[in-house]
């Protein structure tokens, strides 16, 4: 150890009575976030869209949906009922297109209906993005589902995560891909469903394996604004206004199936700040043309 | 009994008050000591110097946070005693850690004397959030592992290294933009 990390433990030891003293008696209260995660883990909230048309009681995967004033959106996903709340801004609607991008000759047989999907628990299971287009069709806005359900984890604090990014643009948090600031000073984040485990941070690497596989799930409920994951998709015009996307991976779990799995979220018709470059962290999945197998690139 | 009473018993030369200490701060001071030198045998040697420290010192300021400091500055003369021979892995975690605060090791500069570095400490730690300065304090002075911390304030480890190193990072920034650091 050196000398300059000695004195500094040193100057820790000569902390005033008072910062000491309000380490030693103050009682952490019970987070705010804690038990609106308890709750939104027991039931979040569902909002129906109205005039929604789905094409049959299960999800295909080829559907496409389309409301004319979509306020609320339930999708049926065999056992379970994702519903969601969009307040769209004028001049967007929602399309709900469903297109499963199979990765094996065996899933690509599954989403032509050759075979019949029976396993919604497959990890390969890969529903694609719930897309809302604008009024001239170009999609600005994208929701991941997957095929294993379970609510893995609720947002800490969005406020928290916004001061964090406040500080440290960019920092590479557990959640965070990118952050974007829009020209009212909005903030926008973009998380992947990767947990990163900077070795500065951690040098062991992730403390276990499902943690790994976390997905975030911001609570919106009290919050303006929507978890993120920006997807990628069509040109890099569009790209810059796939800012507000939510990625939600839930988990199927034997022990708690919940009836009802839903989000709340509000749709920004905003574009952040965006150095022009994408940088590959993350796009839409490619297909490959001939085969039309997903080749394992981009997105995830 | 009160810190006024142990504090009066102590003024006083009388050895009760050692026995007061034990009884009413011992289970903190042998946790920070154990907390920083890792052994259970060094944290009681390191408690015993402590108390015997205290004997010989007029009290300074409030009796806990007084007390605790002894504590550190034994287990600090503690670890550079049996360094040689056994590691104080807490102790050694906290240092590098703190080291973040620090620019590069290359650098020559010698940091500020301890009293001002103390003080500027101090200052960033009240300008922090409540719930990051009792972090701050929990984890650099108390020497309170992640998890238990974690436990008590009900979140999960990894966000609380997040949030430290996020502290760490300001207070260096905080120390070299006020010179006390280059």
């Amino acid at each position: 150890m050196n000398e300059r990390e000695w004195a500094l433990f040193e100057a820790v030891t000569d902390l005033s009575d008072e910062t000491v003293r309000s380490a030693l008696t103050a009682e952490p209260k019970c987070p705010k976030r804690t038990l609106r995660k308890i709750a939104i883990a027991a039931c979040l909230a569902v909002v129906l869209l109205a005039g929604f048309m789905i094409g049959g009681n299960h999800f295909g995967w080829f559907t496409e949906i389309k409301a004319d004033n979509p306020s609320e959106l339930e999708i049926d996903l065999g056992y379970s009922v994702l519903k969601c709340n969009m307040d769209l801004p004028d001049g967007y609607e929602l399309h709900i297109q469903r297109e499963y991008l199979p990765r094996t000759p065996e899933e690509k047989a599954l989403s032509s209906g050759e075979k019949e999907r029976t396993d919604y628990r497959s990890p390969d299971c890969n529903p694609p993005p719930i897309q809302i287009v604008n009024s001239e069709g170009k999609r600005v806005f994208g929701v991941v589902f997957y095929g294993k359900f379970k609510i893995l984890e609720v947002l800490a604090d969005f406020n928290e995560e916004k001061e964090h990014l406040e500080q440290h643009p960019g920092c590479p948090t557990a959640i965070l891909e990118k952050n974007a600031i829009d020209k009212n000073g909005n903030h926008y984040l973009f998380y992947r469903n990767d947990y990163e485990y900077p070795p500065e941070i951690y040098p062991e690497g992730p403390v276990n394996d499902i943690e790994r596989d976390y997905q975030y799930v911001v609570d919106i409920t009290e919050s303006k604004y929507a978890a993120f994951t920006a997807i990628g998709y069509g040109s890099e015009e569009e790209v810059r206004m796939l800012y507000d996307a939510l990625n939600i991976r839930f988990e199927k779990d034997d022990e708690n199936i919940p009836e009802e799995i839903t989000i709340r979220l509000t749709v920004h018709k905003q574009l952040g700040e965006w150095d022009g470059n994408w940088d590959g962290d993350w796009r839409w999945p490619s297909v490959d043309e001939e085969t039309a197998l997903y080749d394992g690139t981009g997105g995830d | 009994m009160e810190d006024s009473e142990i504090t009066a018993l102590l003024l006083r030369r009388d050895e009760s008050a050692i026995e007061a200490i034990e009884e009413t701060y011992g289970a903190r001071l042998k946790n920070l000591a154990l907390n920083l030198l890792g052994s259970r045998q060094d944290a009681e040697e390191c408690v015993n110097d402590a108390l015997a420290a205290a004997w010989e010192t007029p009290p300074q300021g409030e009796l806990l946070p007084w007390l605790l400091r002894i504590v550190r500055n034994k287990a600090v003369s503690l670890y550079r005693k049996n360094h040689s021979d056994r590691r104080a892995l807490g102790l050694e975690t906290l240092l590098s850690e703190l080291g973040d605060c620090l620019p590069s090791a290359d650098d020559p500069a010698a940091a500020a004397e301890g009293k001002a570095l103390s003080a500027e400490i101090d200052r960033f730690l009240k300008a922090q959030p409540e719930a990051d300065r009792r972090l701050f304090v929990r984890r650099y002075f108390l020497g309170e592992a992640l998890a238990v911390i974690a436990d008590s304030e009900h979140v999960k480890p990894k966000k609380l290294v997040d949030r430290l190193y996020l502290i760490r990072k300001k207070l260096r920034t905080y120390l070299k933009e006020g010179g006390f650091l280059t």
